[in-house]
């Protein structure tokens, strides 16, 4: 896979994620807000997708997501504080 | 990156108040072999891991310790939530409460705050897992004692599950530095730093 695609698949993930993170914050203060409700249902959904994705072609992104079928992938990827994990 | 799981990792349900207990298990949140400490030192130490699986078991310990901080915050908390001015006195609690009343801040049970100067992050990664077994051991100790001191049934039970913990830690230390000594040429065990002199390996 070149570096130009890896680097698509986490931006989505990062993107997705940021929305979660962001909505998360704003409903804890204003939990019947119906817009921002809806804003986190795509977001979540969207990031939902993203991580199905990165998992299937780059690796596990959280140890509950690890295939164990004949080895514990989860320590074999580089760390994200590795400059080969930021493409 | 994290995520917040929205429970405890072992149950804590107190139903009695002493603030005498909360007074000597705080330490265990704030104290030189405390949670905190646990979870900065191997959360820091970690970047400079030259093994990647020894990398991933500094974090997924260091998360496991952030988790125990919660449940030593949670243990201290029940045992002070219904306190009475009368329970605060009796207990010598009034020197935590003038400062905290009953909010929780990371402290040694003798009151010195937290600080990183109980832990070490060395950039080798020798250095490192021996201070990690060292720490395991003591925060077992840390246990041990509290255990001497606290009767309570409900606080014990939690404590005995974290005590053990410290013991499972301390086993995968023991095999971290087996790998890191099995990268490194054995005839040149302590004469290099892994982490810097031959950082990709």
């Amino acid at each position: 896979m070149s570096g130009n695609e890896r680097r698509c698949i986490l931006n989505r993930v990062q993107q997705a994620g940021f929305a979660v993170d962001e909505a998360v914050l704003y409903l804890d203060t204003h939990p019947c807000d119906s817009n921002a409700l809806a804003f986190y249902q795509k977001a979540r959904d969207e990031q939902k997708r993203a991580v199905c994705e990165y998992n299937a072609k780059i690796g596990p992104l959280t140890n509950d997501l690890v295939e164990p079928a004949n080895r514990w992938s989860w320590t074999d990827c580089p760390w994200p504080w590795e400059k080969e994990a930021n493409y | 990156m994290w995520n917040y799981e929205n429970r405890l990792q072992f149950p804590v349900k107190i139903d009695c108040t002493s603030p005498a207990a909360a007074k000597v298990i705080i330490t265990q949140l704030g104290g030189p072999d405390g949670e905190t400490a646990a979870a900065m030192r191997y959360l820091n130490q970690r970047y400079a891991m030259p093994n990647r699986h020894v990398a991933g078991l500094l974090t997924d310990i260091g998360t496991e310790e952030l988790a125990h901080m919660e449940m030593i915050a949670a243990i201290v908390r029940q045992l002070t939530r219904n306190m009475t001015m009368e329970d605060v006195k009796k207990a010598g609690f009034d020197t935590y409460f003038v400062d905290h009343t009953g909010g929780i801040w990371p402290q040694a049970a003798s009151g010195m705050p937290f600080s990183s100067m109980v832990f070490q992050s060395k950039g080798d990664a020798i250095t490192d897992l021996f201070e990690d077994l060292a720490a395991e051991q003591k925060a077992r100790t840390t246990y041990d004692n509290i255990l001497r001191l606290v009767d309570i049934p409900d606080v014990r039970e939690p404590i005995k599950f974290l005590r053990q913990r410290e013991v499972t830690h301390f086993q995968r230390f023991g095999e971290a530095l087996r790998m890191i000594q099995e990268d490194m040429d054995c005839k040149n065990f302590y004469a290099m730093n892994p982490s810097f002199d031959n950082p990709n390996k």
